[in-house]
């Protein structure tokens, strides 16, 4: 079994300990509630007819039989449906428009074509085998090199292209610093469409009470406070007459940001039966329909050196298939200008972005959003220039690092990385990674017909993204919206019981434990003592809830702000009964005193505060409310809008983690068969507030970036059928497939944050996919072996090694 | 992703499983259920009616003599488990043990596995490497047919509507024989690509008096490899051997199978690779020697 | 044949229930929705992931590959019986302290398969817990927490249970 090495941040008491979660007993004793296990009195249950054509005009969609079979209350055509609720919300300016069931034509297999609703979800299934749909079929895109063409047949005709989106980004003097370069490396560079698929799969339970005109939703939906703003233009309601119930998630990473499709139809629904609809998506809806997938890329990538092996400047040309709609617009790609220049000096840097649609289910976003990416596509050009100039490496990478002076750095985007040290990370992976044994076990093996292979990757790991990553790139002077904040409300009982209210859903994360901590750390009481729930988005303050590895330093902000706003109120209740000044007072113990005197004739314990403030108004100062409470919505900490000319992008993901990987693999050349014998990540998100369950975070996503490096693959074949609707078709590793891994954290805390934290939930997945290329291109070697795409499957290895 | 409806018997004797299934236009049987029942929640396979066999309990006996006879409704993880099995045809309680993960080993069945001939599916690869017996009951009478004859193709067997697998015998090896089954698949225990049952017999001198191989996975029915079995006779047990006659293994597949998870140059060289591995496991248990 | 409504009598956590369904009504569903315990997930309904994992008999399976109306008469364990009387059983208090769950979805299956490893074989490696568990899918941990509790029940659970 691994030891976690963390040496906790001084001067905590809570913040940094490997607390057991809170959120935990629930969930082992099958107590919690999904969506799946809520229930309503009357509900019915929705199912969802797909279209098995990639590409089609719908001719006609006839319902009759279904609508009679009994327990069927309705049977609805896309068109049917339109009456009902509006086209589905989108964050791009083009006019991509989206239907929950499609209205004209179909764009991608699986596409929703009709829906049920019956007793049962048995009931809602036997209905739509009744649905009998006329398609006219359309030649499918499914290669986005050929969509791009001119000629191509058209996802949406309105758009008269089916590349939706193209821009080169340049910042800096790209073509001067390639011109000046000794070496220029170059690599074509595929990485494969992948999707989130948690093991719950996304959906919504929605009452629509017709007399106030209220919407109840409760769906996993992991944005809350802003998703019936949202979605209130396609439902058809205000956005005040819309309640989301904030539920446990079983997982999302990026999938569930807004599962619009599950709630609009659920809504539409209920409000067109006056009965609760639940619509939950069973694994074949949501490996085909789920609106999740991740990047699809095409890179010319380039990277200019100087004679010493400085990096000079980095060059992408990125073709990405979108897929049929465009709900996010480029954010996939705009993610990643956070951090193109990784870890190290480079003075120069452009991103040509060519978006393309075609006939598959649309990319959303999938953890590292692009940046996961970013970081393979560089890492490839570290390692093609350590093997075209002969330097080693690791060497490569020390030489070009970005020194810790250098902080706050602002890279050639225009984003700025807040702090980071990362010849210590590398120092510390080296020091555990025991590079010379495998070496040595690596040219012994060579002898004996054993490939093993080892890989070091240096990479970055933002977190807390500002929303203007969602609008810029589209061109000056048009600004959007630059708010993403996170709030907390505290209160604080007549016997001094803590509660802490927070407005964004538990997705698998660890939010209620690791706010228990940072409440104790505020308030310097015991965690355990804290009792910890969340509103409904009708009672709820602004928070855009967890994504973007945001929640630990927007809940650290958050608490910190509403911790003083209670505090100062303590204090001054006490300060009046001890006729002291405000100023001189502290907590400690579960009291507040006046600042060093021990004496507890001179201390009023929290308990006794708040039956004052609750019931002793004549012994509250004068013009003080009763009561006490803070609520704080905390803004995220450093944001600021692109230029005009978009050369400079602002500063939209300044908190910046960073992590080196260390992975040694042994494949067999007989069967394509890699095997992990060793794997290392070192990880910097500045303090860490609870390293267990950071750990576990790094884990999961190291398994899921293995995934994508040697086994998942959204596929289609010729005609866009999906071939990957089932667990059977679409791999994710398993126990025996995932290698015990060694995490070590390392801490450089963020100027900006509270308690300098920055969050560090996407960062196993950023960067496993180099490591583990790294290696299986270096037990290749022998062979001459290139990796230039993922996944690296094992009939690839086979045919590497034996030519 | 529910089933539709459907009929359902669960009768108690063999007599009453056959006169259903002769009875009901679209009867299907219900034994372990973990190859229909996903194609039922998808809606790809639609039965009328089940009749589940799983509580005729002439159906669930094993006997591990000489031969080892298994009733239909014999659960792979019993197979796997069985010291009597693994002791008599390790190869037999290999391929079970590989079936699925321990929740299908659970449910799923040696007559399950046999009768639904998935290309990937186990149990069939060692059928026909050892000659295996089907024994088959329809309101008919009963009839034995032959491993060799069963399988016809991906998820063809020579069952007819209204049949019943009740049971299969798996001959004995020679004495002193060692056997083994050895799969590659894509994840760790999951759909295997290739798979390689071999039975390997020494003489007195030590070298390969006869053997047993057979390939599944590579081609839609699983075959036995006469050309590589030949190419041990007399030959020294290695290394060697094993790639010779994986090589000649391979050799003999005349098109192998492509899908989204292995293509046919793949399957055809990993031909080689099972049959040598398999070949290696199975002379290691060889007259009594440990691995 | 019968395709219509059946009444079933099965014990589930050592108690006996009832239920009325049709024969296509799957045991996942009968259990989550007839009786109540939702503790048990749906993940596929593919006999994947499982994260329907029940005890029938004694043995697990995927409960979204059986009918309830082949569990007439039979003992069915769920997560929702395992801990009894007591806040936790050792096994689930094992994943409590090395956090071998983080969304909790697949948990309950996760926790009726290694109980049914634990019973067959008290003190598993490392590979054993993994080939074990590999039949379960899970998203989030990356399984090694869930590896490391089931070693430490193992440890703690000893023989004999």
């Amino acid at each position: 079994m691994a030891v976690d090495e963390h040496a906790p941040t001084t001067g905590v008491r809570w913040i940094g300990r490997d607390l057991k979660r809170r959120e935990d007993p629930a969930l082992l004793t099958g107590a919690a509630t999904f969506v799946n296990d809520f229930a309503l009195p009357g509900m019915l249950h929705a199912a969802v007819l797909r279209s098995p054509h990639a590409h089609a005009r719908i001719t006609a969609v006839r319902t009759e039989r279904a609508r009679e079979l009994e327990g069927v209350v309705a049977v609805l055509t896309g068109r049917e449906l339109a009456e009902v609720i509006e086209a589905l919300p989108r964050f791009c300016a083009e006019e991509v428009v989206e239907h929950a069931v499609a209205v004209d034509k179909v764009r991608y297999a699986g596409e929703a074509v009709a829906v049920a609703v019956a007793e049962t979800r048995y009931l809602a299934e036997d209905a739509l085998d009744l649905v009998d749909v006329s398609y006219a079929p359309l030649p499918p895109l499914v290669d986005m090199v050929a969509a791009a063409d001119a000629g191509a047949a058209l996802v949406h005709e309105n758009l008269g292209t089916n590349v939706v989106f193209e821009k080169t980004f340049t910042h800096g003097d790209v073509e001067g610093d390639f011109a000046r370069a000794a070496h220029v490396v170059h690599r074509t560079l595929r990485w494969p469409r992948a999707m989130a698929a948690p093991m719950e799969p996304a959906g919504a339970v929605c009452a629509f009470d017709r007399a106030s005109g209220r919407l109840d939703v409760h769906s996993n939906s992991n944005m809350l406070n802003f998703a019936a703003w949202v979605l209130s233009a396609t439902l058809n309601l205000p956005p005040e007459q819309i309640d989301f119930h904030p539920m446990y998630t079983g997982g999302s990473f990026g999938s569930k940001h807004l599962p619009a499709k599950a709630i609009a139809i659920a809504g539409a629904l209920a409000q067109a039966t006056g009965r609760p609809v639940k619509f939950m998506e069973d694994r074949a809806d949501n490996l085909l329909a789920n609106d999740a997938q991740g990047p699809d890329r095409l890179y010319q990538s380039a990277l200019a050196l100087d004679a010493d092996g400085r990096f000079l400047s980095v060059r992408h040309d990125v073709m990405d298939d979108y897929g049929a709609y465009f709900i996010f617009a480029v954010a996939g790609n705009t993610n990643a200008m956070a951090q193109t220049t990784g870890p190290y000096a480079i003075g120069s840097c452009e991103t040509a972005v060519r978006a393309v649609l075609t006939n598959k289910n649309q990319q959303g976003v999938y953890r590292g959003a692009g940046s996961d990416v970013g970081n393979w596509a560089l890492e490839r050009l570290v390692d093609a220039a350590a093997e075209d100039l002969g330097i080693d490496g690791v060497e490569l990478r020390r030489r070009n690092l970005l020194r810790p002076d250098q902080f706050p750095h602002k890279i050639p985007t225009g984003n700025l990385y807040d702090s980071g040290d990362y010849p210590a990370v590398l120092d510390k992976a080296l020091a555990h990674a025991e590079l010379e044994f495998w070496r040595a076990e690596q040219a012994r093996g060579r002898g004996q017909g054993r490939y093993i292979g080892i890989g070091v990757a240096t990479a970055q790991q933002r977190s807390t993204y500002s929303s203007t990553e969602f609008w810029f790139h589209n061109p000056g002077p048009f600004v959007g919206m630059s708010t993403t904040a996170e709030s907390v409300r505290i209160g604080i009982g007549p016997t001094g019981g803590v509660s802490v209210t927070m407005f964004s859903p538990f997705w698998g994360n660890s939010p209620e434990t690791v706010v228990a901590q940072l409440v104790a750390e505020e308030l310097q009481i015991d965690p355990e003592t804290i009792s910890i729930g969340y509103d409904s988005t009708a009672h709820g303050l602004p928070s855009a809830g967890p994504g973007g590895s945001r929640m630990t330093v927007m809940l650290s902000g958050a608490v910190r702000g509403a911790a003083a706003k209670v505090r100062e109120k303590m204090f001054q209740i006490a300060a009046h009964q001890l006729e002291a000044s405000p100023e001189d007072m502290e907590l400690a113990d579960g009291a507040v005193r006046v600042r060093g005197v021990a004496d507890p004739a001179r201390a009023i314990s929290i308990a006794d505060i708040g039956m004052k403030a609750y019931w002793y108004k004549a012994d509250l100062p004068d013009g003080m409310e009763s009561g006490l409470e803070g609520s704080f919505t905390y803004d995220h900490p450093y944001t600021t809008l692109p230029s005009d000319d978009r050369t400079d992008l602002g500063v939209f993901y300044p908190v910046m983690g960073h992590g080196v990987h260390v992975a040694v693999v042994e494949v067999d050349v007989e069967t394509g068969h890699v095997h992990f014998l060793k794997y290392l990540a070192v990880h910097d998100v500045g303090t860490v507030v609870n390293p267990r369950s950071l750990a576990g975070q790094i884990r999961g996503g190291i398994a899921q970036g293995l995934g994508v490096t040697l086994m998942e693959h959204v596929r289609h074949d010729a005609e866009g059928h999906a071939l990957s609707g089932s667990f059977e078709e679409y791999l994710m590793p398993l126990a025996g497939d995932v290698p015990t891994v060694e995490v070590l954290h390392h801490e450089t805390p963020s100027p900006f944050t509270a308690h300098g934290v920055k969050g560090g939930g996407e960062g196993g997945r950023m960067i496993a996919p180099c490591a583990i290329t790294t290696a299986v291109e270096d037990a290749l070697r022998p062979f001459g072996a290139r990796v230039d795409a993922l996944p690296i499957t094992p009939d690839q290895i086979v045919a590497w090694a034996h030519p | 992703m529910k089933p539709p409806p459907f009929a359902y018997e669960a009768p108690a004797t063999v007599d009453e499983a056959v006169a259903l299934l002769g009875g009901a236009d679209g009867a299907r049987v219900l034994a372990g259920g973990q190859s229909l029942v996903p194609l039922m929640n998808a809606h790809l396979e639609r039965p009328s009616a089940l009749v589940d066999v799983n509580r005729i309990a002439e159906l669930a006996e094993l006997d591990a003599g000489s031969d080892v006879s298994a009733g239909a409704v014999v659960r792979a993880d019993r197979l796997a488990r069985d010291g009597a099995v693994r002791a008599r045809l390790a190869v037999l309680a290999d391929a079970a043990a590989r079936v699925g993960h321990q929740a299908v080993r659970n449910r799923g069945t040696v007559g399950g596995n046999l009768a639904f001939a998935d290309p990937a599916n186990n149990l069939p690869v060692v059928a026909v490497a050892l000659d295996a017996d089907l024994i088959v009951r329809s309101t008919a009478g009963e009839r034995t047919i032959a491993a060799a004859d069963f399988f016809r193709g991906a998820h063809g067997t020579a069952l007819q509507p209204g049949d019943l697998l009740c049971a299969v015998r798996f001959p004995g090896l020679p004495e002193g024989a060692g056997s083994a089954y050895y799969e590659v698949s894509r994840r760790s225990r999951g759909w295997g690509l290739a798979g390689a049952a071999a039975a390997v017999w020494l003489a007195a001198d030590g070298t390969v008096a006869g053997a047993r191989i057979a390939l599944g996975g590579v081609t839609d029915v699983p075959r036995r490899m006469s050309a590589a079995e030949a190419s041990l006779a007399g030959a020294e047990p290695g290394d060697a051997a094993f790639a010779a006659a994986g090589a000649a293994a391979r050799d003999a597949v005349a098109a192998a199978r492509s899908d989204m998870h292995a293509t046919a140059d793949y399957r055809r060289r990993l031909a080689a690779v099972v049959v040598a591995r398999a070949l290696r496991a199975a002379s290691a248990r060889a007259d009594g020697r440990t691995r | 044949m019968n395709p219509t409504v059946r009444t079933i009598e099965l014990t589930v956590n050592g108690r006996r229930r009832h239920a009325a369904v049709e024969p296509r009504r799957l045991l996942s569903d009968c259990l989550r929705e007839d009786l109540g315990l939702t503790g048990t997930n749906l993940g596929c309904e593919q006999g994947v992931c499982g994260s329907c994992t029940v005890s029938v008999d004694g043995s697990t399976v995927r409960s979204c590959l059986m009918f309830a109306v082949q569990a007439d008469g039979s003992d069915v364990r769920t997560v929702e019986g395992l801990a009894g009387d007591s806040a936790l059983d050792p096994v689930q208090a094992a994943f409590w302290e090395h956090q071998g769950l983080q969304c909790g979805f697949c948990t309950p299956g996760m926790l009726m398969t290694a109980h049914e490893l634990l019973e067959r074989n008290p003190t598993p490696d490392e590979e054993e817990t993994r080939e074990a568990l590999s039949g379960n899918l899970c998203r989030c941990t990356g399984y090694q927490h869930i590896v490391d509790a089931v070693q430490a029940a193992s440890r703690e659970v000893g023989h004999g249970r």
